[in-house]
């Protein structure tokens, strides 16, 4: 009698079929939320921390907060992030750089805020999700 | 639906409670017996009076701000099909570049916001519906 690959000992499932496609885009959003994070330290925005929130919020799996020096800069960072973006086949869904003191680029599970010093303070981000996991990241 | 003379809660920390709508600003219209009135629905931005505040805010009584409308009792249709309601009208204050002015947002709030470029006050939500 035939039987099916798919159903021997040892051949793989359709639910770990899934388990792996889920991890793999797990590991696609945790992975751009700290290539974002590696540029905008590039670009010399200070304290950047990604933050894990699946789980915590329905908003987005990560945040990257960052506190740039100058609008310039910070459009500048942001323009870095969305040619790396375009690298991993990612667009922004929305963002606003017009204004000066809070841009932010939303990728849909990933969004990106960066401040100035005053507004970072101002808003408080880190605080509000305390509670939230912080991914450990290295700078290239 | 959200259009003048509604009275909305203040869903931020700024210190304001109660505002009343004085203009919707875009938005729709819709026919109120031979008057076309303009009103809002969620992410729409309106002028508000506001109404009740603390004594400690930034604002008094009578004080003109602009705000973005974040819940309406009036359903909201969804592209699916479905519909979100809530339980009360609210809207969050903002400054003229679109930002929120006080740092918390409370309650949820519905997620048209972000397809109308308000990240930043979904950013701010506990919750989002």
């Amino acid at each position: 009698m035939n039987v099916p690959a798919e159903l021997l000992p040892g051949a793989s499932r359709p639910a770990e079929h899934t388990d792996a496609a889920a991890n793999a885009a797990e590991l696609d959003a945790r992975g751009f939320a700290i290539l974002a994070a590696r540029i905008a330290a590039e670009t010399r925005c200070d304290d950047v921390v990604v933050i894990d929130l699946r789980g915590l919020s329905g908003v987005a799996d990560f945040f990257v907060l960052g506190t740039g020096t100058s609008d310039r800069q910070m459009r500048a960072a942001l323009e870095k992030i969305a040619e790396a973006a375009r690298g991993v086949k990612r667009r922004p869904f929305r963002s606003s750089s017009a204004d000066p003191t809070w841009t932010l680029a939303d990728y849909v599970d990933v969004i990106i805020h960066l401040f100035d010093s005053q507004h970072r303070a101002y808003y408080d981000l880190d605080s509000l999700w305390g509670d939230a996991p912080r991914v450990s990241w290295q700078p290239e | 639906m959200i259009t003048q003379y509604t009275w909305l809660d203040a869903a931020d920390n700024t210190g304001a409670k109660q505002l009343m709508c004085v203009q919707v600003l875009k938005g729709g219209a819709a026919s109120y017996g031979k008057r076309r009135l303009r009103v809002g629905a969620v992410g729409d931005i309106i002028i508000c009076s506001v109404k009740q505040c603390l004594p400690s805010s930034d604002f008094k009584k009578g004080d003109k701000v602009k705000a973005v409308v974040v819940r309406t009792k009036y359903p909201t249709r969804r592209p699916d099909g479905s519909y979100v309601r809530f339980d009360s009208n609210a809207a969050v204050i903002i400054d003229n570049d679109g930002n929120p002015k006080g740092t918390r947002v409370f309650g949820p709030v519905a997620r048209e916001l972000r397809e109308r470029n308000f990240g930043k006050i979904i950013s701010l939500a506990e919750e989002v519906w």
